[in-house]
């Protein structure tokens, strides 16, 4: 078992914007069913107003469709933060704006909650997380999680 | 710690068909199966609701270039 395979294994999983593009896309789609039944997923409200903003903005799905309904069925939202969750993240804030390295709120926010609930923060674009990966949240790839399906399936497929 | 569910004759019947079709030892992995692919059912017609026609770069490229917008700085360490 590779450290990747290990990971997966032992944690719940935080997906962040770009890991949701990924897997969303129409590549990687119908590996969600099977990834949300064998990991506990989570995605927070923050990445779901940026993943949501690209559908808009691409206009990929019909109006109708309510995003957020959708999105609640496939995985565990979480949309409210503790006070101690609020405070590291204004402090990881500010500490950044005082080392100058700058970072978005959603990233950020991403990084405190999979360190706080000891989560894997998974990201389809790790170059987001440069400057902050010393913080301590382990970070993986989304193609790790696509490749743990993927030999995951062939396992089943083959008695 | 288990725990005793009750169901009706037919269903008794029903499930026992499944647990030998399927090869399995105990209705405990026929319930935990029968659970699963519910999920993985409702789970996929979810996601097809939200079908993004995108590639997995494309769908990325447009989130960087969407952030680069709201703050144009961000990319330049």
């Amino acid at each position: 078992m590779t450290n990747s395979e290990e990971l997966l294994e032992q944690s719940d999983l935080l997906l962040d914007a770009s890991a949701l593009a990924v897997l969303h896309s129409s590549k990687y789609r119908d590996f969600i069913p099977i990834i949300v039944s064998r990991f506990n997923v989570h995605v927070t409200i923050f990445s779901l107003v940026e993943f949501a903003a690209s559908i808009y903005y691409t206009r990929k799905t019909p109006p109708s469709t309510s995003i957020m309904q959708v999105m609640r069925k496939i995985y565990n939202v979480i949309d409210t933060l503790d006070d101690a969750l609020i405070e590291k993240i204004a402090m990881l804030m500010g500490e950044l704006t005082h080392y100058s390295i700058p970072a978005t709120f959603e990233d950020i926010a991403n990084v405190v909650i999979a360190l706080q609930r000891k989560m894997v923060l998974v990201t389809g674009d790790p170059e987001r997380y440069t400057g902050l990966e010393k913080y301590g949240a382990i970070i993986l790839n989304v193609e790790e999680l696509i490749r743990s399906t993927e030999e995951f399936l062939e396992r089943e497929i083959k008695p | 710690m288990t725990k005793t569910i009750a169901v009706d004759e037919a269903t008794w019947k029903k499930l026992r068909a499944l647990k030998d079709k399927l090869g399995l030892q105990s209705y405990n992995d026929v319930i935990n199966i029968l659970v699963e692919r519910w999920h993985v059912t409702e789970i996929k017609e979810a996601v097809d609701t939200l079908s993004l026609d995108l590639e997995p770069q494309e769908a990325v490229s447009i989130l960087k270039s969407m952030r680069k917008m709201r703050a144009p700085n961000i990319d330049k360490q």
